[in-house]
């Protein structure tokens, strides 16, 4: 090989290491942590690491070998991820970009060439040279402020999915404390306490049908009319005719719409939480079936021991209790995957805010670039 | 022994029996290391579509345990444990299809939660890798064989 040839090859490998236009970054690496030496004993019990590795310590834990594993590998895991989430919002905020599936993040520092052109302060205020702007209508904004939208549009449905789940959870939860009530007071044979929550229930679960909950059945299979004396079915009668006609419980989501539509996707998310906390929403629902006043009823003792046969020898309110369970349990697992898909979101989002902090240096560059010089 | 004395031995034994039939009768269930113990179980279908979805454990009177067949494939995949017979602490499910739960939860009174252990994505993470290592093979194996069978080939015409 002669002397030419050589020295074309090493030129062609030295340009990548050549000072780029681009300028010099810097790195930062994601460090995994070390489970015996950072995690067994200092975040988990020790015994679950003994019992895990070596099977030792599992009778004392109650655990077999393989459980202890599961729940090494899956408390391990959640920590790391936080560690990640925890590195990865830190470059973010300090301008940097994620690379390596976030594992690692590189900081780069633009030319001194370009820095002349750009606005001192632009790292901090490029937003208002860029189409995030809810002024601008959707058809003349960036390639890249479109996508951005299109994400955050998303993010907000998300939001509110999760905010209707959680208040649902909620009312769930608390119509279930007053049905242990209702079993505690049949059981015990107390008509006043029976009478009183079951018109609580009863209102609670009217209220719900008006508000259109899609689960609103659960509680229903309670009111079972052709199981019910006279006298109580004639009670739900009245519970039916006394419950306001607006829902408590049917918020009304389109004031987020309204919002988007007024004010724009970027103050969106805001609105979710004007529309009101799920919990305290769930919880007004129940105080105003506390704060109703329940009629006496003409109930008679055999009455009362048809509804302990229906509700509690038939275990019809043990399976009401299952079923809320059940469905509750399938709220959150939907809530959890919202929540994941609106953190993928908001990597997504970020990565397109990236790109129009680029466009938008670009064309600043550009334009100083092609002026003509004095 | 007087007849007195009989009906009073015959009550008292009866008692005993009374006593000892829920000992006699338990049976234990264990799903993912966790025992369970019962008296009588009963099958329900709560949807009414003609086809049993869970089956609830009682010791006693008191709901102990019910376990979900939610797909009615005969197999149950949610378990969940109750305290005081109406307060869910502890949920199990499987979402493999072995019968074994791959994932536990501790469910606190205000039903806030805490994941003991989750594997429920792992099967499906494992799987994906091995696709990807398989086909990584495959492909290598093709160039492997495209390679002797055009080498041949190129061989053969120059000889020629």
């Amino acid at each position: 090989m002669d002397m030419r040839r050589i020295a074309t090859i090493i030129f062609l490998a030295a340009l990548p290491f050549a000072v780029s236009a681009e300028g010099a970054d810097r790195t930062e690496h994601f460090k995994k942590p070390d489970i015996k030496e950072e995690f067994c004993g200092a975040k988990i019990d020790f015994r679950i690491c003994k019992c895990a590795f070596h099977g030792e310590y599992c009778k004392e834990l109650g655990r077999t070998r393989n459980i202890a594993a599961m729940i090494l590998d899956t408390k391990f895991g959640a920590y790391v991820s936080d560690l990640k989430r925890t590195f990865q919002a830190t470059c973010r905020s300090g301008g940097g970009k994620l690379e390596s599936d976030g594992t690692r993040c590189v900081y780069r520092e633009p030319s001194k060439e370009k820095q002349k052109c750009v606005p001192e302060n632009f790292e901090k205020s490029w937003k208002k040279y860029s189409d995030f702007d809810d002024a601008i209508p959707d058809e003349e904004r960036s390639y890249e402020a479109k996508e951005h939208r299109t994400l955050l549009t998303k993010r907000v449905e998300n939001a509110k999915e999760i905010f209707l789940l959680k208040r649902d959870m909620e009312i769930d939860r608390l119509s279930r404390a007053e049905l242990k009530q209702y079993k505690a007071a049949l059981v015990g044979n107390i008509k006043a306490n029976l009478l009183r929550s079951f018109w609580r229930l009863a209102w609670i679960t009217y209220d719900n049908i008006q508000g259109a909950r899609s689960s609103g059945g659960t509680f229903e299979k309670l009111y079972d009319l052709e199981s019910l004396g006279e006298g109580m079915a004639a009670y739900l009668k009245v519970v039916r005719s006394v419950t306001p006609a607006d829902s408590k419980v049917a918020i009304n989501t389109e004031t987020v719409s309204g919002k988007v539509k007024s004010v724009g996707l970027s103050t969106a998310l805001d609105a979710i939480e004007s529309v009101g906390d799920p919990y305290a929403v769930a919880t007004t629902l129940v105080s105003e079936s506390v704060k109703s006043t329940y009629p006496s009823a003409d109930i008679t003792p055999e009455e009362i021991e048809i509804l302990r046969t229906q509700h509690v020898k038939n275990r019809a309110i043990d399976q009401i209790i299952e079923e809320s369970y059940r469905i509750n349990r399938e709220r959150r697992d939907q809530i959890i995957a919202l929540e994941r898909e609106n953190e993928s979101l908001l990597e997504a989002m970020a990565a397109w805010e990236e790109k129009e902090r680029e466009r938008v240096r670009g064309n600043i560059v550009a334009k100083c670039e092609n002026a003509p010089a004095l | 022994m007087t007849k007195t004395q009989n009906i009073i031995g015959t009550v008292i034994a009866l008692g005993f029996a009374c006593l000892l039939a829920p000992i006699v009768y338990a049976e234990t269930l264990e799903v993912g290391g966790i025992a369970i113990t019962y008296d009588q179980s009963f099958e329900t279908d709560f949807d009414g579509n003609g086809t049993s979805d869970r089956t609830s454990y009682y010791a006693g009177d008191t709901l102990v345990f019910t376990a979900f067949d939610l797909d009615e494939n005969g197999k149950p995949e949610l378990w969940l444990r109750y305290k005081g017979g109406d307060t869910v602490d502890l949920e199990l499910a499987d979402t493999t299809g072995d019968g074994e739960p791959d994932s536990e939860v501790t469910v606190f009174p205000n039903e806030k939660v805490e994941v003991v252990y989750d594997e429920s994505g792992e099967a499906s993470d494992d799987a994906a890798w091995k696709n990807w290592l398989f086909v990584g093979l495959l492909a290598t194996l093709i160039a492997i064989m495209l390679k002797k069978r055009f080498g041949k080939a190129a061989g053969g015409a120059t000889k020629t």
